[in-house]
């Protein structure tokens, strides 16, 4: 492990030694900020009931779920309006329109049309996540460059090759930051949604700890949700640093 | 003046067969004219010329005198405003299979998300092979380069020469019939370009096929070509064809120093500049025809 980030992991332990000596001091009052020592017996608890796993799977599921339909949609749509100037005019306004709304207003009527449950669940991650998805497509189609294009023309690839082989590939580090992007949108709102209206998964967790007073369950809902964000990142990070190995060489020799 | 030298006549002779007899690659009346708000920008005014099999023929003007957008007509990759490229006879509306562009700018070309072997087969995408055999011929293309050692490096690690070596090899595995070539060697360092131009001969007397290249280095064209054709300045028109009667195989020192080398260079240049200067091109253009 690099120093640096051994260093973040030092500053995360003392943080934390000095909310324990702080809750148990009485500088905090416990009852709403308790010690992370009684946050860790109530998570283990949270662990032991099974309730953890199947909450994290209620979670995960809908999040993959609705991630993976914005991800298809957004790559589709976004390369049909980059390739296609008549697809761009006609879709273009909608997504303009649609995009800047915050994708939470979009819950109550996605409880309206599916009810509390899985499927509303999908549809609100789908909803956030395809706008940075498909906007950065879009964008990252329309930066091909012109001489790949006319390079694929020249050996003859077919609409469907040369965006298979060129227009993807091309475009892919723009992909990927929209994909990025939407990762985290899509755990916002998958998390958002369980809070407001839904029975299983880790915001129905922490809302229904909430309710019941339990306050250590409440933070360790919230850590976990935490936990999860960051190591979804780090998976994201991991696969892109492999998948577009080619564009940081690229960069690197560019900026040289 | 410059239009009673033999090699000027020689031009005029191969003008004339031009017309009289059909050729491989016929380029008639080519025009690309780009409409603006206000005003119409004529980028290529009128090309007329004519390529024989085999045949390795050069193009060379006045910087911004539309090249480019004539080998993309010539290519298929451009509709011209009027005029017509015929291939055997047969009218370009498309990229015909049996040709491949060279481009200058080999970084934006390359796929730099694929390996060297990688962008290589990139050229075999649309050609159906057996497995063994495109393997083959990626291989061949590469060895005929010399990139064999390099073939899991990927573009951006090789340099500007190895990269335009590259292009090379991809659109040699492609095993086109027509060659066209834009500026090929251009950002490319003396040494480099030299050592290219070598090779490219190389591989058009092995591998018979016709090149159409185009540059802007009138002493490249000369010592590559068959024939050259001297471009006007905007909008081009052909100003000359002239047959470059050296001996081959061609060679960088010896070549250069033949004094009819020195003599065509010098009467390219001295055509190059007086369009360039402003003089009247469009007369020019009728009696160095004329022959």
């Amino acid at each position: 492990m690099r120093p640096t980030r051994l260093l973040g992991f030092v500053l995360v332990a003392v943080l934390l030694g000095v909310w324990e000596a702080a809750a148990r001091t009485g500088l905090l009052d416990a009852r709403f900020v308790p010690a992370p020592s009684s946050i860790a017996v109530a998570w283990v608890g949270f662990a032991a009931s099974g309730q953890l796993v199947s909450d994290l799977l209620a979670t995960l599921g809908s999040w993959a779920q609705g991630y993976a339909i914005a991800a298809m949609l957004g790559v589709a749509l976004g390369v049909l309006m980059g390739l296609m100037p008549a697809v761009r005019a006609m879709l273009g306004t909608t997504v303009e329109l649609l995009r800047p709304m915050p994708s939470v207003a979009i819950i109550p009527i996605a409880i309206v049309l599916f009810g509390l449950g899985d499927p509303m669940k999908r549809f609100v991650v789908a909803y956030a996540a395809l706008w940075p998805v498909l906007v950065n497509t879009l964008y990252g189609v329309l930066a091909v460059d012109p001489l790949l294009h006319d390079t694929a023309r020249t050996f003859r690839l077919g609409p469907l090759r040369s965006t298979l082989r060129v227009v993807l590939p091309a475009a892919s580090p723009y992909i990927a930051t929209g994909l990025r992007i939407s990762t985290s949108i899509a755990l916002i709102l998958v998390i958002t949604a369980e809070l407001v209206a839904s029975r299983n998964g880790l915001g129905y967790f922490v809302r229904a700890s909430e309710q019941a007073s339990r306050v250590p369950e409440v933070y360790a809902g919230v850590l976990t949700i935490a936990v999860l964000g960051y190591l979804l990142n780090a998976l994201f990070v991991a696969v892109e640093a492999r998948v577009l190995a080619w564009h940081r060489g690229l960069m690197r020799t560019e900026a040289a | 003046m410059v239009d009673d030298t033999p090699s000027a006549a020689r031009g005029g002779d191969a003008q004339h067969s031009a017309l009289s007899t059909q050729h491989f690659l016929d380029v008639q009346h080519l025009q690309k004219v780009y409409a603006g708000r206000r005003r119409e920008t004529v980028a290529v005014a009128d090309l007329h010329f004519a390529i024989g099999e085999d045949e390795f023929l050069s193009i060379v003007g006045p910087s911004g005198c539309g090249k480019t957008t004539m080998l993309r007509m010539v290519a298929g990759l451009l509709p011209p405003t009027a005029g017509r490229v015929l291939l055997r006879g047969r009218p370009v509306t498309e990229p015909p299979p049996e040709m491949v562009l060279v481009f200058q700018d080999y970084g934006r070309s390359l796929c730099h998300w694929r390996t060297v072997a990688g962008n290589v087969q990139f050229a075999l995408e649309s050609v159906r092979l057996a497995p063994a055999e495109r393997a083959q011929r990626v291989r061949q293309a590469l060895d005929v380069v010399g990139l064999a050692e390099f073939r899991d490096h990927y573009p951006w690690e090789l340099s500007g020469g190895m990269q335009q070596r590259l292009q090379i090899a991809r659109a040699l595995a492609y095993q086109p019939r027509i060659l066209l070539m834009d500026e090929p060697f251009g950002s490319l360092d003396a040494l480099t370009r030299a050592e290219l131009e070598d090779q490219l001969l190389d591989i058009w007397s092995s591998q018979p096929k016709t090149v159409l290249f185009v540059t802007h280095d009138i002493e490249e064209a000369v010592y590559l070509s068959d024939r050259v054709l001297i471009l006007s300045a905007r909008p081009s028109r052909v100003v000359e064809e002239l047959r470059i009667d050296l001996p081959r195989p061609r060679d960088q020192i010896a070549t250069r120093s033949l004094e009819q080398f020195v003599e065509y260079r010098n009467h390219v240049y001295t055509r190059i500049r007086n369009e360039t200067a402003g003089a009247p091109a469009a007369p020019l253009v009728s009696t160095a025809a004329g022959g």
